[in-house]
């Protein structure tokens, strides 16, 4: 997703690169302040690491300097360094380049840490904070994703899209580890994942998104709050939320043996989102389940033979991906603040 | 949220047509029966030649008076559904579609095939359809990319089955695990207790190397393969009387999908009116041989709605 977004963007204000102690290394960085990811990334590929290290050190050097012009020349270009390592990191990630992955995520973080000495609260080192966390979400390597979210959690309160992400790691992980028979490495705690959803909307009442996982969670935990919660999600919420909210209802409806109201539910999903296949096979199955099988198979047909549909067209989806969808936002705003 | 929105609504395109309706399938009544369809095999050999006297049926422990129906005289239902997720794309891909146009060349002319793909989203390239030539242009259609929504293609494939007398035979291939589907595995297994379709899949074997420490190294002495299907996958195919059937390479996935329908045109199709047993509920089946030698492997039971 990095390198498609990054494209996607094409950053298009090419000015004069930085003349701070140019070295390898720093054109490097600059090229991809420029926009020009790939030939950054290849270049980057050709410079040994223990070079790295050294011009990385002599940039802490030049952040440390009495010089304001000079500190915060150093502190922007860090910031590039930042993003063109953590670029190369995720190219390795998709490659399940573990080796590489880890080194170039060290090198971005290592970075940041002493972006956040200065200031933890800088809008760069949360952004990056969530990108990273929202990446390592799309690739579902929740181990990684768990141990970065405690390296990110600030003591003097978490934003609330920290909190989201941190929730969403430990449904994801209950999910995979009881649904997909899958082992993720965390253990997956709902009352944790409840309790990371109610600080954010501490934070934040009006986050909508935290409002529906939590729902989320305390229906899984037959918790019947979770139904009361999931009714708040209503038609002042984007349709994404509300089809969710519809979906979600109706799975409790159906699993207590009401029919009748979990058909309603699945139904008013589909009329939200009409080409998002989850609530048609939810509806199906239901169906299917009580007899009416022509009309199950009706529902498969006309759902799953939709022609043109995008495959990422669900919510569902992206529900079960955390943050993933948030990615590219977070991208976005970390390159216009890198930007030459 | 405006972005998720978009991820979400890029394209609004429903298929404009919906295709015909079809009747009410029926795994059992009262008027025609119970089918249950039954391998035996001893060792890795199937066991041909036997009849319906060989057999002993219990329906809710309930002995019951069987017949035999000749497996030739009934049309086939294949229902394909092929994992089209990332991990496929390329050379897998390419030996799966020839695979699968190797299966059609072996149907005989009055049967039926349906095309399925699974990604991140079910796609039902082609319904049940006598013409060859729409399932080998719905195969040229065939592209792999995205997550794998196995769990939800499996239901989709036991609810495509029609009411006809045909046997059905889903057939899935998948290379992986399930990353993105609605339903859960008790959902889908509740499905398949639900319709009289065989569930057989066609996985592709775990190279894993097997390693030893010489000479104060760590060396690689071969390669093993594991076969090892999902649980999930093993619990369907199993309630549902087929089995998993494993690839060591790609080239080896039209042999699986070989076997598989020789060995399902060689099943014995048993019939019997239940008597002595509720017309409700869930009806626990107990299959085997009364004198001869062979292991039985038929569905567990069945609801009657």
């Amino acid at each position: 997703m990095f390198r498609a977004v990054v494209i996607g963007l094409a950053l298009c204000h090419v000015t004069t690169a930085s003349s701070q102690d140019a070295n390898p290394y720093i054109e490097v960085i600059d090229l991809y302040r420029q926009g020009l990811e790939e030939a950054a990334l290849k270049r980057l590929a050709g410079l040994r690491s223990d070079e790295i290290a050294g011009w990385r050190d002599a940039l802490f050097a030049a952040m440390a300097s009495k010089s304001r012009a000079e500190s915060e020349r150093a502190a922007a270009t860090m910031r590039g360094a930042v993003m063109l390592h953590t670029a190369r990191a995720f190219w390795a990630f998709e490659r399940n380049n573990n080796g590489e992955f880890r080194f170039h995520l060290t090198f971005a973080q290592a970075y940041v840490d002493k972006l956040a000495a200065l200031d933890r609260r800088a809008p760069f080192v949360r952004t990056w904070r969530l990108l990273v966390l929202a990446l390592l979400q799309e690739g579902r390597s929740l181990v990684a994703a768990d141990q970065f979210a405690r390296r990110a959690h600030d003591p003097g309160g978490d934003s609330p899209e920290l909190l989201l992400a941190l929730g969403a790691t430990e449904e994801m992980a209950w999910w995979i580890r009881r649904e997909e028979d899958g082992d993720p490495g965390v253990r997956g705690d709902l009352k944790d994942a409840e309790r990371h959803y109610r600080q954010a909307l501490i934070v934040d009442p009006t986050f909508t998104e935290a409002r529906v996982r939590l729902g989320r969670v305390l229906t899984l935990r037959e918790d019947a709050e979770g139904m009361k919660i999931l009714g708040q999600i209503d038609q002042s919420a984007d349709a994404p939320y509300q089809y969710l909210a519809r979906l979600f209802e109706g799975d409790v409806l159906e699993k207590h043996g009401d029919n009748a109201q979990a058909e309603r539910q699945y139904s008013a999903a589909i009329t939200l989102l009409p080409t998002a296949q989850a609530a048609h096979v939810a509806l199906a199955h239901l169906r299917h389940a009580r007899g009416a099988r022509s009309e199950a198979a009706q529902d498969i047909r006309s759902s799953a033979g939709a022609r043109d549909v995008p495959d990422t067209s669900d919510p569902w989806f992206w529900y079960g991906r955390g943050t993933a969808w948030r990615g590219p936002g977070y991208l976005e705003q970390l390159l216009i603040m890198i930007r030459l | 949220m405006t972005r998720l929105h978009q991820a979400c609504t890029v394209a609004i395109v429903i298929a404009g047509a919906a295709l015909p309706l079809t009747g009410q399938e029926h795994f059992r009544s009262g008027a025609i029966g119970v089918r249950v369809d039954v391998l035996v095999t001893r060792g890795q050999e199937l066991v041909r030649g036997l009849n319906a006297s060989d057999f002993e049926l219990r329906d809710e422990a309930v002995l019951q008076k069987v017949s035999e129906v000749e497996v030739e005289q009934i049309p086939l239902n294949l229902i394909l559904a092929f994992d089209t997720s990332g991990s496929v794309a390329g050379e897998r891909l390419r030996s799966l579609i020839q695979a699968g146009q190797s299966l059609l060349d072996r149907l005989r002319p009055d049967d039926r095939v349906a095309l399925l793909s699974f990604s991140t989203r079910v796609r039902l390239l082609a319904p049940l359809t006598a013409s060859r030539q729409q399932i080998h242009e719905a195969f040229a259609t065939l592209a792999a990319q995205g997550a794998t929504s196995l769990r939800d293609a499996a239901f989709a494939a036991l609810a495509l089955r029609e009411t006809d007398p045909g046997r059905t035979l889903v057939l899935i291939f998948t290379d992986g695990t399930d990353t993105a589907s609605w339903l859960r595995a008790p959902d889908v297994i509740d499905a398949a207790k639900r319709t009289d379709s065989v569930v057989y899949a066609v996985g592709l074997a775990d190279l894993r190397p097997v390693l030893s420490i010489s000479g104060g190294k760590v060396v690689q002495r071969s390669v093993m393969t594991v076969q090892e299907p999902g649980k999930f996958i093993e619990h369907l195919t199993a309630e549902t009387g087929g089995r998993v059937l494993f690839a060591n390479s790609n080239r080896d996935i039209r042999a699986a999908f070989t076997e598989t329908l020789a060995e399902f045109r060689n099943r014995y199709v048993l019939s019997y009116t239940p008597t002595g047993v509720s017309t409700t509920g869930w009806h626990r089946l107990d299959v085997k041989l009364k004198t001869k030698a062979g292991k039985v492997t038929a569905r567990r039971g069945y609801f009657a709605d």
